[in-house]
């Protein structure tokens, strides 16, 4: 179960673990925790599930940044949200395309029945790194299967999707990027007293 | 940038995390024969040339609470994706936020990633974005299954 100062940390620790030979002292001194304490709770937070906390959202500029709109909690109904901690990893977040990879977006339209199968042979490529089932909110959408994928080159690129329409016997669409607005999977947790 | 093959090393010793300990950056030196300064100085190197993003958390948003996860793909005027791609990236609760080619039963050239507490969230921010942009043309996908996440890793 996190608490306040959990979050707190996590909310620190997002925007950055400080480049100095002891960052956690650091980043204790900022939680007004000592240094042995963060580290024990940042590791607890790696490896322990934990209940979903209440989250905030900051809403429009328009209103003072002390309006928050806070959520009672809502448990999910998504089948992929077990009890995983709430801390994947801290460490360095890479740019693709700076690293001079190759990246897109791709869909596909798989029937129901043969979503695990697909997921299976899609999965199995390291290059892609999200792969989701959605579906499109009172309307049909032509696709349901939407995964990233990141290749060395485009050549190689796509012949991982040509690899995935011949092994899955469906198309796969590739919606190319044609300019990055924004990308910063930044969650601001509330930081107040309750759970 | 020039990244040389000691960078490489770095960034496959660290792209899995940093060990939580007290000195994280001279224990994965200490793995590949680097000394805590030249890990530090290599990292900021690698951090200011845009290569390395932020180094920090990667939380689990389901976990940490932001259960409902929504992607929208809008219908916008060639001439208007620049100001309005710009306007969504300004919004806190959009993460991702890209202009992307189209096909033939795809006319969505603009993607926006929210996350939210609930879909009811979630919903309320992205009539505000229809309303704001005046955009009326797009698809609402929320995820109902995660079959994959992980890092991008070199």
């Amino acid at each position: 179960m996190m608490d306040a100062a959990d979050r707190k940390l996590l909310n620190l620790l997002q925007t950055g673990l400080p480049l100095v030979p002891r960052p956690f002292m650091e980043i204790a001194a900022m939680a007004g925790l000592d240094e042995k304490e963060t580290i024990a709770r940042v590791k607890s937070l790696l490896s322990h599930g934990a209940q979903p906390p209440s989250a905030v959202i900051h809403t429009d500029v328009a209103q003072p940044p002390s309006a928050v709109i806070k959520k009672c909690r809502n448990r999910s109904s998504d089948r992929s949200a077990p009890q995983t901690p709430p801390l994947r990893k801290i460490g360095p977040i890479l740019d693709s395309r700076a690293l001079g990879y190759a990246g897109t977006l791709a869909a596909m339209a798989v029937p129901d029945n043969k979503i695990d199968g697909v997921a299976e042979i899609v999965n199995s490529f390291p290059g892609v790194t999200h792969n989701y089932i959605r579906e499109a909110e009172g309307r049909t959408a032509p696709y349901n299967m939407w995964f990233t994928v990141h290749a060395r080159d485009e050549a190689a690129l796509r012949e991982i999707l040509r690899e995935i329409e011949k092994r899955s016997g469906l198309k796969a669409a590739q919606f190319d990027a044609t300019k990055m607005f924004k990308i910063s999977a930044l969650f601001e947790l509330d930081e107040s007293n309750e759970d | 940038m020039k990244i040389d093959e000691k960078d490489i090393a770095l960034l496959k010793a660290t792209q899995d995390g940093l060990p939580v300990r007290e000195e994280p950056y001279a224990a994965v030196g200490a793995k590949i024969s680097m000394s805590g300064e030249e890990v530090i100085a290599r990292l900021k190197r690698l951090l200011d040339t845009g290569v390395i993003r932020r180094i920090g958390a990667s939380l689990a948003h389901r976990s940490a609470g932001f259960t409902a996860n929504a992607m929208i793909a809008w219908k916008a005027p060639e001439e208007k994706i620049e100001e309005i791609g710009n306007a969504f990236a300004k919004r806190k609760e959009v993460t991702h936020c890209y202009s992307r080619e189209t096909a033939p039963d795809w006319p969505y050239n603009l993607y926006t990633m929210v996350h939210g507490k609930s879909r009811d969230t979630c919903a309320k921010i992205i009539s505000t974005m229809s309303r704001e942009s005046a955009l009326a043309d797009y698809l609402v996908l929320y995820s109902t299954r995660e079959l994959k996440k992980i890092s991008f890793n070199v």
